[in-house]
C-alpha cells in the first residue's frame, strides 16, 4: 500500500482496486489503475471527459458486465473479497455498492415504491409496517423525507430534478450499502438542488463509503476530503483533497485543475 | 508556464504582476531617495518621499480589488491560487515598507544640528542599501517565481540586523559623549530601527515568494542575533 493509491494511509480500506485495466473490445480506456476508497472519506474523481471516470468508476459494482464490449482485469476488493469472483453474487454487490447516475433515473412508479421496491427484492423487509420504517428512514437520509411526507403516493418522476435525484439517493440507502458510488449526481441540476445534494454527501459521509465522479472541480474541492485526477485511463494523481488543489504535485494534474488543459 | 484556456485569466494575472512590479519599484526607490534627502539634507526630496507613498497605498488597494475579483470570477486553483494570495499578502507588506521610508523621510528636517548635518548620520545609507536590495530581490523572486532567489533575501536578514546592532552601539555612546545631540540621535535611531523593519518585511515577502513559488513553507529559520526588541 503507498501513499498514491491510499494518501490518507486507511489501515483497511472499504474497496482496494490493484491494476485495474479495462478494454472495450480492443480500445484500452483503463490503464492500470490502483486506489483505495474508504468509509470515513469522501472520493471525488475528477478528469476531462472521455478520460475513464465513469468506466472506472463502474468496475467498482460491476456495472461493465452489461457492456457486452467491455473486459476488465485486476483486482477489486470490498472488504477483502475479491468482487469478481465467481462466487460473488452480482445481484447482492449491487446492493452493497449502489449507484446514483447522472441524470435522475426514479422508477415510474410511487415515490413509496421507489424505496420500498430495493429492501423487498433483497428480503429485508415485507411487512407494511417493516416497509413503511425503512421509507421513512431512507427518505429523511435522502433530506427528502419533508417535501414528501404528504404525498408518499405520487409519482416519483412528478418530482423536480433535484427531488428525483435525492429519492434515486435514498432509493440506494434503502438496501443498506456499504459504498455508494455518484456519477456526476448533479450535472442536470441547478445550483440549489446541487448545494441540497453536496449537502447530502456531506451528511452521508462517514456512513458509507462515498466516490462521486465529477467534472466540476468545485464541488471536487467542497465534497471530497481525497481527491483524484484521472487522464486518458491513468490515474495521475491520487490525494488529499486540500493537497491537490492548492499544491498538487504533478504537471498534468496542474494543468487541468488550473484550467490551462487543452 | 502554458495559458490559461480562459484568455482573460492571463490578462488578469499580468496585470496583477505587473501592479506588484510597480509597487515593488516604488517603495524600493523611496527608500533610496529617503537616504539620499537624509544624507544631503535635500528637503525638498524627502517632501517627494512623502508625496509619493500616496501612489504605493492606491496600488495597494488596487491590487486587493483585483485579487477579490479574480478569486470570485475564476476561482483559482494551486500555483494560480497561491500566486493570487502571495499577491494579496505582499502588497500589504510592501505597502507598510513604503510606510517606513516615508517614516524616514519625515525625519529628515529634524536632524540638523547647528546648520550641520549630524556626523553618525553617514552610517546609515549602507545599511539602507542592503535593506533597499532585499526589498528589490524579494519582488525580483516574485516576478521570476524563483525560490532560491527569495531564500537569498531571507539569509540576508542578518546582515541588517547586525548593522542594527552596531548602529545601536555607536549612537548611545556619541550620545554619551554629545549629550546635546540626544534628540536628533534618537530620530536617527529610530530611522535605524526602521531600516531593521524594512529588512523584515522584505524577508516576509521573500517567505511568501516561496510558498507561492514550490506550495513548501520554508523551514523555520533561526531567528537569534536579531535586533534588540521594540
Ligand atoms: N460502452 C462503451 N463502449 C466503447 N467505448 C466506451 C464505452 N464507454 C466509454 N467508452 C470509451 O472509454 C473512454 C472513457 O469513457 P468514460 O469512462 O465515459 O469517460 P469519462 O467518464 O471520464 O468521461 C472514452 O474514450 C469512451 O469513448
Ligand atoms: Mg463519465
Amino acid at each position: 500500500m503507498t501513499e498514491a493509491t491510499n494518501p490518507l494511509a486507511i489501515a483497511n480500506p472499504k474497496m482496494s482496486a490493484r491494476d485495474v485495466k479495462v478494454f472495450y473490445g480492443a480500445k484500452q480506456a483503463i490503464k492500470g489503475v490502483s486506489i483505495d476508497v474508504d468509509m470515513d472519506h469522501v472520493t471525488a474523481f475528477i478528469g476531462p471527459s472521455g478520460c475513464g471516470k465513469s468506466t472506472f468508476l463502474r468496475t467498482l459494482n460491476r456495472m461493465n458486465d452489461t457492456v457486452a464490449s467491455a473486459r476488465v482485469e485486476g483486482t477489486i476488493t470490498l472488504d477483502g473479497d475479491d468482487i469478481y469472483s465467481p462466487s460473488m453474487d452480482v445481484v447482492q454487490l449491487r446492493a452493497r455498492v449502489g449507484m446514483v447516475f447522472q441524470k435522475p433515473n426514479p422508477f415510474p412508479k410511487s415515490i413509496y415504491e421507489n424505496i420500498a421496491y430495493g429492501p423487498r427484492i433483497h428480503g429485508l423487509a415485507h411487512a407494511k409496517a417493516d416497509l413503511d420504517v425503512i421509507v421513512e428512514k431512507s427518505l429523511r437520509r435522502a433530506g427528502l423525507w419533508e417535501e414528501v411526507k404528504d404525498r408518499l403516493h405520487d409519482s416519483g418522476t412528478a418530482l423536480s430534478g433535484g427531488q428525483q435525484q435525492r429519492l434515486c439517493i435514498g432509493r440506494a440507502i434503502a438496501v443498506e450499502p456499504e459504498v455508494i458510488l455518484m456519477d456526476e449526481p448533479c450535472s442536470a441540476l441547478d445550483p440549489i438542488a446541487t448545494a441540497k445534494i453536496e449537502e447530502l454527501i456531506h451528511e452521508l459521509r462517514g456512513r458509507y463509503a462515498i466516490v462521486i465522479v465529477t467534472h466540476n472541480m468545485q464541488q471536487a474541492a467542497r465534497v471530497s476530503q481525497c481527491t483524484a485526477f484521472f487522464h486518458l485511463g491513468d490515474l495521475v494523481e491520487y490525494g488529499v483533497t486540500s493537497d491537490i488543489f492548492t499544491n498538487p504535485t504533478q504537471e498534468r494534474t496542474k494543468d487541468y485543475i488550473t484550467g490551462r488543459y487543452g | 508556464m502554458a495559458e490559461h484556456t480562459i484568455k482573460a485569466f492571463d490578462d488578469e494575472i499580468d496585470r496583477l504582476r505587473g501592479l506588484i512590479a510597480e509597487m515593488g519599484g516604488r517603495a524600493e526607490a523611496a527608500i533610496e531617495s529617503a537616504m539620499i534627502a537624509l544624507q544631503r539634507q535635500d528637503l525638498a526630496l524627502a517632501a517627494q518621499v512623502v508625496a509619493e507613498d500616496k501612489r504605493i497605498d492606491a496600488i495597494e488597494a488596487e491590487v486587493e480589488k483585483l485579487v477579490i475579483q479574480v478569486i470570485a470570477l475564476r476561482a483559482p486553483m494551486a500555483n494560480d491560487l497561491r500566486d493570487v494570495i502571495a499577491a494579496l499578502k505582499i502588497v500589504g507588506v510592501v505597502e507598510r515598507i513604503g510606510d517606513y521610508a516615508k517614516n524616514i523621510a519625515k525625519r529628515v528636517p529634524l536632524i540638523m544640528v547647528n546648520q550641520r548635518t549630524l556626523e553618525p548620520v553617514s552610517l546609515l545609507p549602507s545599511m539602507g542599501q542592503v535593506a533597499s536590495e532585499m526589498v528589490h530581490d524579494a519582488l525580483n523572486a516574485f516576478a521570476a517565481r524563483d525560490p532560491d532567489l527569495a531564500v537569498a533575501v531571507v539569509e540576508r536578514d542578518t546582515v541588517v540586523d547586525d548593522f542594527y546592532n552596531s548602529v545601536f552601539r555607536t549612537l548611545v555612546t556619541y550620545m554619551v559623549e554629545n549629550p546635546k545631540t540626544i534628540s536628533e540621535c534618537a530620530h536617527l535611531l529610530f530611522i535605524a530601527k526602521n531600516i531593521e523593519r524594512i529588512g523584515d518585511h522584505a524577508t516576509n515577502v521573500a517567505e511568501m515568494v516561496y510558498y507561492a513559488a514550490t506550495g513548501q513553507t520554508l523551514p523555520d529559520r533561526d531567528r537569534g542575533g536579531a535586533a534588540a526588541e521594540e
